[in-house]
């Protein structure tokens, strides 16, 4: 009997709705069970990714056997269950609750930006009466103080409490609550303060009426008069896929992907794919005023626009005289992260085939080769992906701050933890503190000991036959400082896992150490066997793309610059002209020849990378020894200044195109506005540049270039550029585009398995004599002595200034310069959240907002560095220490 | 023969003795049906704000896509409209205008109303794009069936925020 009861738990449930006979699963929601067959059972505070709230009764339904109606997002599933969504009984009872709900709501639908899809006007064209019975004065609130994105008109709410109860479960902070009691009740923040998290976009989508709107958006346009271009999000590696809502090719509003409905596509108000607010409000920047708009020929005179022809044969001209003279060794090339594979490739080609040169790049950013070699190595050890979390039980989280970093995939892990599908376990002296609460466990440690405390772990994994050794579970609480239990908990988690993705942020890997951590991990990973995966975490859009399609110089497209015979067949492709084998230079050492005059030429694809340097001072005297420098690229920065032809590109929104993200999905970008004036498609600009230095590329639409660099990767995508957005732009397409995870688009996994073998022993001999108490004596002291705090730091996506800081929307909400301190060290400092901190290094002061979190290590400090103005990139080798002093009486 | 001649001619002095049909346009002008669909016109209140809150249905509305606006949130100190919303810009494109009155049904304010001017000749396309200020009712025309206040944002109700 207890037999037969335990597979019912388990076993499938069927029942009959509207007549209908269907199988769910036991525990399905009725209203979920009606959906899988079609039937929409009206609702308002029902949303499949929230919590249970049963507060707007639209939902009634009439079940045999149940006296009176019943809900159906509340009722789950019972065999021989006969439900009833459509009788009069269940038409009277929502034409009554509808009734109620319009008693106290205004009639502005004119006024409304919530009009046209608004699920209060859709039901009342179903159920509601044209005749209000409601003889008093409707309720009438003021409008408050809210938030600098999102306005709120009380007077519409309907209290579903939808606002709430993502700002609570999803986005993990208790701001929204529900005041006062009957009919005065109302939605709102505690203070009237802004919803301060940076998911907090989503209530406009989630809110079922007009109560909350986007503020950007407010009164731009009606929503049936826009164009929908279904694209992806180009700021962060989460790569989510979003809608533009465009008039007249103006970005109005971006949203979460959109949904068809009667053949028109719809905001899907029960949609459970979330985007951040930079996504969601940063897209605005097409029709910016800074734009570069003409190409420009700099001959130490004024910038007067020239013809692209004129642009064109300037900047093959300056080129073909370098490689003539001084070789094509002479040539290098840097490209953006952020631009699309397309592009990239293309990019690529010019300067192996038609300069002849292996010098280029896509990491400009990188201050040193040794970090570029990390890079290189993160990024062919890749082979993680977090799109199933069903099927991953543990994820291992090291120094990555992801809600700033990809704030997306952040959600995900966080939300599949909250939900205990997943055990999340963090590692680090940097981690992410909105995760920890819902982490298993967390161990942080001190920067310079992180490669011991990772290596520590592999061993206690190792040797645990069946429990870890207690002489090892010491010495990581040595490391880290945490309790017995927490480490034996970590253990335990990691050694049972049956399927689990070690991530971890590329952007923290800042120090010379960096290969070392990356080894660490790459044989942490194989000890823990093939079940787990490596992802590591680029905060650019499209490094993996950059990777993907050969724009480094160890790497070609589809394989690593050491197989013959990708040569051979590059050869062939591209015209059988015999390209140069020799190894090219890594961006630090572009830029550090270019500074010896040994680079003479340079073509930049996008300027952001170069931007984010640590030491701006280096990349500015390098490109001033240069002869001959030509910038691709959107706005002007002080790389296009010093640029002798700039020739203005295309912005996402203005070109078609792929991006590959994190955890390798290929998403598509489309084409809904033409670019500012004479700014063209970058890809065609490549070619032209191509055609002027005497190759011309064979290509007539973008497809070719795809369909090309598609076969060269392993095994080669499927799908062509069409089929990813296959009724073009503004209609339905597959954004998120991936094939089944075993024939996945795997153009990184070939490389892993070939490291994997080889790879695991040059790490245990770098470590197999570590004991933990001579540690420090092996390893090159890597952080300044002396008192103070050890300060830590990685960029942001809200501190990107080179397109993302142009938005208006998001640039005034950038947020102040902070400064994260553990709370043992704030509780010494006697320093609270909110206060300011004076901060010293050496002989520099400057002023930053504290922030109190668990998120950096006791003894350090964690700062946003695209936010502070530090000289941070004085400090490669060695992590500096810093004072810090509350600054009384004032706050921040 | 001649018989059918003076008959012909019978019919010519029974119309010769009627009163006229046709007019001495321009000199003289026709007096229109009242519900004659001509040039638009928009109403204001009693006292001079725009009735039109710029909500675009007229736009939605239109079969020739005639309307094109913007609209824009109205400052307490330089109200437009009574509300939030005002038309910040509202253009018709009389080329394109068939004048068959949709807009002015779907209008919810009574803002938009086709008025009895029928002289719309131009000599460049450009005259033939209407804004705002060709179509708003002048105060010293008076506000005819529409001569109301408007209705201004109500105060709270007493006890809530």
């Amino acid at each position: 009997m207890p037999d037969a009861a335990t597979t019912q738990k388990t076993s499938n449930v069927t029942l009959t709705i509207d007549g209908r006979s269907l199988t769910v699963p036991e525990g399905t929601m009725i209203i979920e069970a009606a959906k899988s067959i079609g039937i929409y059972i009206p609702h308002y505070c029902y949303h499949p990714a929230l919590s249970i709230a049963g507060s707007c009764r639209l939902c009634l339904v009439e079940i045999k056997g149940m006296p009176k109606l019943q809900i159906a997002c509340s009722i789950p599933v019972k065999e021989g269950m006969e439900v009833f969504t459509n009788t009069e009984e269940v038409k009277d009872a929502r034409i009554g609750m509808m009734e109620f709900l319009l008693a106290n709501h205004p009639l502005d639908c004119p006024v409304c930006d919530r009009g046209g899809e608004c699920m209060l006007q859709r039901f009342s064209v179903d159920y509601g009466i044209a005749h209000t019975r409601f003889m008093d004065q409707k309720r009438r609130f003021r409008k408050p103080q809210f938030d600098p994105l999102i306005d709120i008109e009380r007077n519409r709410c309907i209290l579903c409490t939808r606002c709430v109860r993502f700002c609570d479960e999803i986005a993990g902070e208790h701001v929204m609550g529900v005041f006062n009691r009957g009919e005065q009740n109302y939605i709102g923040t505690y203070g009237d303060g802004p919803v301060s998290n940076i998911f907090s976009g989503n209530v406009i989508d989630l809110c079922p009426v007009g109560t909350l709107t986007s503020k950007p958006f407010r009164f731009q346009a009606r929503v049936w008069e826009l164009h929908q271009l279904q694209t992806t999000c180009p700021y962060c590696a989460s790569g989510c896929p979003v809608t533009c809502w465009t008039r007249d090719g103006k970005v109005c509003r971006t949203t979460p992907p959109i949904r068809k409905d009667k053949g028109k596509y719809v905001l899907d108000e029960d949609t459970t794919e979330f985007i951040c607010n930079q996504g969601r409000f940063g897209l605005d920047i097409g029709h910016h005023a800074e734009r570069l708009r003409h190409p420009i020929i700099r001959n130490n005179g004024p910038d007067a626009p020239v013809t692209w022809d004129e642009a064109i044969q300037a900047a093959a001209q300056g080129l073909r005289r370098i490689r003539n003279e001084h070789g094509p060794q002479a040539v290098a090339f840097l490209a953006s992260p952020s631009a699309t594979c397309e592009e990239l490739y293309l990019f690529q080609r010019l300067a192996r085939s038609v300069i002849g040169t292996n010098n280029i790049d896509w990491r400009g950013h990188l201050a040193s080769p040794d970090i570029a070699a990390a890079f290189s190595l993160a990024m062919s050890t890749a082979n993680g992906m977090l799109d199933d979390l069903s099927e991953i039980e543990c994820v291992l989280v090291l120094n990555c701050d992801l809600l700033h970093e990809a704030p997306v995939t952040a959600l995900k892990l966080r939300e599949a933890a909250r939900k205990a599908n997943i055990e999340l376990l963090l590692l680090g002296h940097h981690i992410d503190s909105w995760l920890a609460t819902h982490a298993k466990a967390y161990l942080q440690c001190l920067p310079d000991q992180e490669h011991a405390l990772i290596y520590a772990l592999d061993q206690a994994i190792a040797k645990a036959e069946p429990e870890p050794t207690s002489a090892d579970v010491d010495t990581i609480r040595e490391l880290s400082g945490a309790g017995k239990e927490t480490v034996e908990s970590l253990i335990t988690s990691l050694r049972s896992a049956g399927s689990g993705v070690i991530v971890y942020g590329v952007s923290e890997i800042w120090s010379h150490l960096a290969s070392t951590v990356v080894d660490d991990l790459v044989a942490l990973r194989n000890t823990l066997g093939p079940q787990w995966a490596l992802l590591p975490v680029n905060p650019e859009r499209n490094a993996s793309g950059a990777f993907a399609t050969g724009c480094q110089s160890d790497r070609l497209p589809g394989s690593g610059c050491d197989n013959q015979k990708t040569w051979e067949k590059l050869e062939s492709l591209w015209g059988k002209v015999p390209l140069v084998r020799a190894a090219g230079l890594s961006a630090p050492d572009i830029l550090e020849q270019a500074s010896l005059g040994e680079i003479k030429g340079l073509v930049v694809l996008g300027s952001d990378a170069l931007l984010r340097h640590p030491k701006p001072e280096r990349v500015n005297q390098a490109l001033k020894t240069l002869e001959h420098l030509v910038v691709i690229d959107v706005f002007p920065s002080s790389t296009t200044e010093q640029a002798h032809v700039v020739l203005p590109g295309a912005l996402f929104t203005e070109k078609d195109g792929t991006y590959i993200d994190a955890e390798g999905r290929l998403a598509r970008l489309c084409k809904g506005d033409d670019p500012p004036e004479d700014a063209r498609d970058n890809w065609q600009i490549l070619g032209e540049l191509a055609k002027a230095l005497g190759t011309e590329f064979p290509y007539q639409r973008l497809d070719d270039v795809f369909a090309e660099l598609m076969n060269l990767l392993h095994p080669p995508c499927p799908f062509t550029l069409e089929e990813l957005a296959p009724e073009g732009p503004g209609a339905e397409c597959p954004i998120r585009c991936i094939t089944k995870p075993s024939d996945r688009f795997h153009v990184l996994a070939g490389k892993y398995h070939a490291l994997a073998s080889s790879f695991r022993p040059t790490c245990h001999v770098r470590f197999a004599e570590l004991p933990t108490a001579h540690a420090e004596e092996k390893i090159p002291p890597t952080v300044e002595s002396g008192p103070g705090l050890i300060l830590t730091w990685a960029p942001i996506l809200q501190g990107r200034d080179h397109w993302g800081g142009r938005s208006p929307t998001m640039a005034p909400l950038r947020p102040s310069p902070y400064i994260e301190i553990h709370p043992s060290n704030a509780k010494e400092l006697a320093v609270q959240t909110g206060d300011a901190v004076e901060l010293r290094m050496g002989e520099l002061r400057l002023l930053l907002r504290a922030i109190v979190c668990a998120g950096p290590a006791p003894g350090t400090v964690h700062v946003a560095s695209n936010l502070v103005d530090l000289p941070l990139g004085d400090y490669l080798t060695r992590l500096p220490r810093v004072q810090l002093k509350k600054v009384e009486g004032k706050q921040t | 023969m001649l018989l059918e001649f003076l008959k012909g001619l019978a019919v010519t002095f029974r119309h010769i003795f009627k009163p006229h049909i046709t007019v001495l346009y321009p000199e003289q002008k026709r007096v229109d049906a009242p519900i004659f669909r001509g040039k638009h016109k928009l109403n204001r209140y009693a006292d001079g704000q725009e009735r039109c809150v710029g909500c675009a249905l007229c736009a939605s509305a239109c079969p020739s896509e005639a309307i094109y606006l913007e609209a824009a949130e109205n400052t307490p100190e330089h109200p437009v409209s009574p509300g939030e919303r005002y038309a910040e810009l509202y253009q018709i494109n009389l080329l394109r205008c068939i004048f068959c009155g949709y807009c002015e049904e779907a209008c919810p304010e009574n803002a938009i109303v086709l008025g009895p001017e029928y002289e719309l000749a131009g000599t460049r396309r450009e005259e033939f794009v209407m804004n705002k200020e060709d179509m708003l009712v002048k105060p010293e025309e008076g506000f005819g069936e529409y001569d109301v206040e408007a209705v201004h944002e109500l105060p709270a109700t007493e006890g809530l925020p």
